[in-house]
């Protein structure tokens, strides 16, 4: 049997990963060996993550000097650093110090000889002293000011020497993500640049070497820059050209022995007749001009632009919180938590009305104008973030952020639609998903580390930024795709929409299956954790590390879990399933309030919805099997993903009403609760109505 | 912008009128409250002795301070209980508050409440100005006094939720706190509210 050769893509992405696998474990490898021989040069990392800290404090302190309280006169400093040195166990030790360097409040074991660096650090005024190991700790001091620019005093911090150790470590942790990260974004690149430029020509080519192989040489290749590849589609070009040449020549030939008289030419004629007629039942010409053979397309090509908007827009998460709250004043009569949580839920809100918008432009404009269009409004969305004053400032430029997000997912969908067939859409389509799961991932861990090593309003700048390059990727390398023209089948409005709600299957896979799996992803992971977590004193880069395992399980589990659930046809088993992973991880945190059980919960979510959307995504064509037909999967799928927002405009508002009245733990057991409930009663109601209308007839016969 | 601003603002509207936010304390009915701004007094300077100003010109008060006898006795603290001076037209006696509250403040309560009432509702100022001239900070019982008025601390609802003090939260005068150089302490100052004329954090 003759073997399917492999594709051409599939090799060469093949080979760039094993290659970039390569490099990242020569960079692990050699960073680990340099981390054993040369600990201290990681050491900058345990001071960063103590100043991070001490920051913290020195603002409690510095507000209340604000408030015209002297700092001799400071009250209740005592408890306030036992606190500090319970919420933090690396921090030992603790001094406030007035302004010449003398000891006013000090908590904990005083390594001996802190007084001499007390005084040192006070003479060059707190600023720029370099940490230094005193009597078995590591000594740091951050300057006190007030109202900003008075130095008032410095707060010494005296932290456990041993954080070396698991400084390295996380060092270690966080350049290995970093490479990784490197990893998947150089490949996506890659993969556009050479698909673009290279390998959609190759298969264009091959193509075209097929039709001449069955004797077709109607059409001709388009025109190709000066390369080698350019080269070849002109010397192929130039045979097809010939062979036509020579055909016409032929025509010209025959045509005079038509012309002539006398019985010989008649039997002359009826030969040849019949040989050109055996010849053109094998052999097809160009009858006049040749044809332009359709340049092929892979999905491949649209994977960048969607790897990076998916990354510009994650980049924020672990900080978004914590940001919300520095542009919030507290407004008497709202609960502080609903001003964190209004934007997260404002985002799906334009996210669920601009969906529509995009949907019906994608179908109506060329596919390019609506990228860029995204691309820029996205840009400016970051950059009016990162400059706003005023919370109702950032709640608009929010919004400007998520329309263009919509924009750009829709126009992937629509491009997806066009190039597969409609039996396989649906599934590419949630597959083609997992490159923005990937994008995401590798966004909360870059927006992390430069919220730490910048300011948090830097990240939405950086981002601004990705998004532009994005918007420069789309305007060199992407073709720009005709918008969908079925002139025969009308676009569904939004009525014939609405009709699909009258189908009780798929209200209830969007009610207990769709909603829930957004609910708890905008109200758990955009929401609570990263409050959580800063709550228990972890830096933004961690908390992007820590946020990446949601990612990099769904990534992984996705197409494994689908696989699985399509093999034994248990779609629905998978769902209920995924839930109640979703739902254990959550009780594990609610038992137990620390950093492991967040990432426990974290990667139970990430198993959850690994197991349960992509099968419920592939359940709905059986699900609206009338609607598929009447209204095309598009428009069902399209709207099916649309009402799934709404699960994400809850969430928010939901935990932060949860958080408000129970705290965190609590909130995430109620919405790990919920989650189960809900895949109960979508079993229940499938096992009792059955997954499609055949089954209704099925069961009253 | 104006779209927006009144999304949000019905966004907002939406959330108090579902009642999940009190607008204000009902103080006539709530004991929990009354404890809550006695423990965030005591968290605040250590109470062994409270004085409580009554308003004779309204009942609304008696729930009060019934609640505040029994909270007095049950935390083994003294209680000075006097009335507000009154003239014979039912209006409050200015000459003999400063005298009333020059009283007070020798017997050396380390709080005063300022409860409720008509009067006390009308004269909220001037009272507490008094009280902090002789040098008593008050425990209010409506956070108006402290906003408005020279009071020093209040505790109201859900304010500012920080999911530690079972959705209330405290409002302190920093003004009044500086007057009479009374600072709270640095974890109070977390998660408080800060009223302030004339400091603030920086912008």
């Amino acid at each position: 049997m003759k073997r399917k050769p492999k594709s051409l893509i599939q090799q060469f992405q093949f080979r760039l990963f094993v290659l970039g696998l390569l490099l990242i474990c020569a960079s692990v490898a050699a960073i680990a060996f340099d981390g054993v021989h040369q600990r201290d040069k990681l050491v900058f990392e345990a001071d960063r993550n103590i100043e991070f800290i001490g920051k913290s404090l020195v603002r409690d302190i510095e507000r209340a000097l604000d408030y015209g309280i002297p700092i001799t006169q400071l009250a209740g400093v005592n408890p306030f650093m036992e606190d500090a040195l319970r919420s933090y166990p690396r921090i030992k030790y603790l001094s406030l110090l007035s302004s010449n360097g003398h000891r006013l409040f000090s908590t904990g074991p005083e390594p001996v000889g802190s007084e001499a660096f007390a005084q040192e650090a006070a003479y060059k005024h707190f600023r720029d002293v370099l940490p230094t190991d005193v009597d078995g700790q590591r000594v740091a001091v951050l300057p006190v000011l007030l109202e900003g620019e008075t130095v008032a005093g410095g707060l010494l911090i005296g932290s456990d020497i041993g954080l070396r150790g698991s400084a390295s470590a996380g060092s270690f942790l966080a350049f290995t993500t970093v490479l990784i990260i490197s990893l998947f974004t150089l490949v996506e690149v890659l993969v556009l640049v050479v698909g673009t430029r290279l390998v959609n020509s190759v298969r264009t080519c091959q193509k075209m070497m097929g039709t001449i192989s069955v004797g077709d040489f109607r059409q001709r290749l388009g025109p190709q820059p000066q390369s080698q590849m350019g080269e070849f589609v002109r010397a192929l070009n130039a045979v097809v050209d010939r062979v036509n040449e020579h055909y016409k020549k032929m025509q010209i030939q025959v045509d005079l022995v038509k012309d002539g008289a006398g019985d010989e030419a008649q039997i002359l004629r009826k030969r040849l007749g019949a040989h050109i007629s055996q010849l053109l039942n094998r052999v097809h010409f160009a009858e006049a001009e040749n044809s332009i053979m359709p340049r092929e397309r892979a999905l491949s090509d649209f994977r960048a632009p969607i790897f990076l908007f998916a990354f510009v827009e994650a980049m924020s998460a672990p900080i978004f919180p914590q940001f919300v709250i520095t542009r919030s004043d507290p407004i008497v009569g709202i609960d502080v938590y609903l001003l964190i949580g209004l934007p997260v839920s404002l985002f799906f809100l334009c996210l669920f009305v601009a969906t529509p918008v995009a949907a019906y432009l994608s179908n109506r404009v060329r596919q390019k104008p609506i990228l860029l269009a995204g691309a820029l409004g996205a840009a400016v969305g970051f950059i009016g973030v990162s400059i706003s004053d005023l919370y109702i400032d950032l709640l608009i430029w929010r919004c400007i952020s998520a329309i263009s997000y919509a924009f750009v997912i829709t126009s992937f969908q629509s491009t997806i639609e066009r190039m597969c067939s409609s039996d396989y859409w649906i599934k590419t389509l949630a597959f083609s998903l997992i490159v923005t799961v990937i994008g995401a991932g590798c966004g909360v861990v870059v927006g992390g580390m430069i919220a730490e090593r910048l300011a948090y309003s830097d990240v939405f700048l950086v981002a601004a930024g990705v998004a532009l390059i994005g918007g420069l990727t789309i305007t060199l390398f992407m073709e720009n795709l005709a918008p969908r023209s079925h002139p025969d089948v009308p676009v569904p409005g939004l009525w014939s929409r609405l009709r699909l709600l009258g189908n009780v299957r798929f209200l209830a896979a969007v009610a207990f299956g769709a909603l829930p799996a957004k609910f708890v992803l905008s109200g758990v992971l955009l929401f609570i954790v990263p409050l959580f977590l800063s709550d228990l004193g972890v830096t933004p880069a961690v908390i992007g590390i820590i946020m990446v395992f949601y990612f990099a399980v769904v990534a992984a589990g996705t197409p494994l879990f689908h696989w699985l659930a399509d093999k034994a046809s248990l779609s629905m088993m998978a769902v209920f399933v995924g839930a109640l992973v979703t739902c254990s991880g959550f009780l594990v945190l609610y038992q137990w309030h620390d950093v492991t059980a967040i990432l426990i919960a974290i990667c139970g979510l990430g198993v959850g919805h690994a197991m349960s959307v992509a099968p419920l995504l592939s359940l709905i064509p059986e699900v609206c099997e009338k609607e598929m037909e009447t209204l095309g999967p598009s428009t069902v799928i399209t709207t099916y993903r649309t009402l799934e927002n709404m699960g994400g405009i809850a969430g928010p508002l939901a935990a932060a009403a949860l958080v408000n009245h129970f705290g965190f733990p609590h909130a995430i057991a109620v919405m790990g609760l919920i989650v189960l409930g809900s895949a109960l009663l979508l079993s229940f109601l499938f096992m009792v109505i059955g997954t499609s209308r055949s089954s209704d007839t099925t069961t009253l016969a | 912008m104006r779209l927006s601003t009144s999304f949000v603002c019905a966004v907002i509207a939406g959330w108090v009128l579902a009642g999940t936010t009190p607008a204000r304390a009902d103080v006539s009915s709530s004991e929990t409250m009354l404890q809550s701004q006695f423990a965030a007094a005591n968290s605040y300077w250590s109470i062994s002795k409270v004085a409580l100003i009554v308003d004779q010109t309204t009942d609304d008060s008696s729930e009060i301070i019934t609640a505040l006898r029994a909270l007095v006795r049950a935390e083994g603290w003294s209680l000075i209980e006097t009335a507000l001076p009154m003239n014979s037209e039912g209006n409050l006696n200015q000459l003999q508050l400063t005298k009333t509250m020059s009283d007070l403040a020798k017997q050396n309560p380390q709080w005063l409440y300022l409860g409720v009432g008509q009067l006390i509702d009308e004269q909220r100022s001037f009272i507490a100005s008094e009280a902090v001239k002789h040098g008593l900070p008050i425990v209010a019982a409506q956070d108006r006094s402290v906003r408005e008025g020279h009071a020093l601390i209040s505790v109201k609802e859900r304010v500012l939720a920080n999911g530690r003090q079972d959705g209330r939260s405290v409002i302190i005068n920093m003004d009044v706190a500086s007057q009479l150089k009374l600072f709270p302490p640095l974890l109070m100052m977390r998660d408080a509210e800060l009223i302030s004329r004339f400091h603030g954090p920086r912008q």
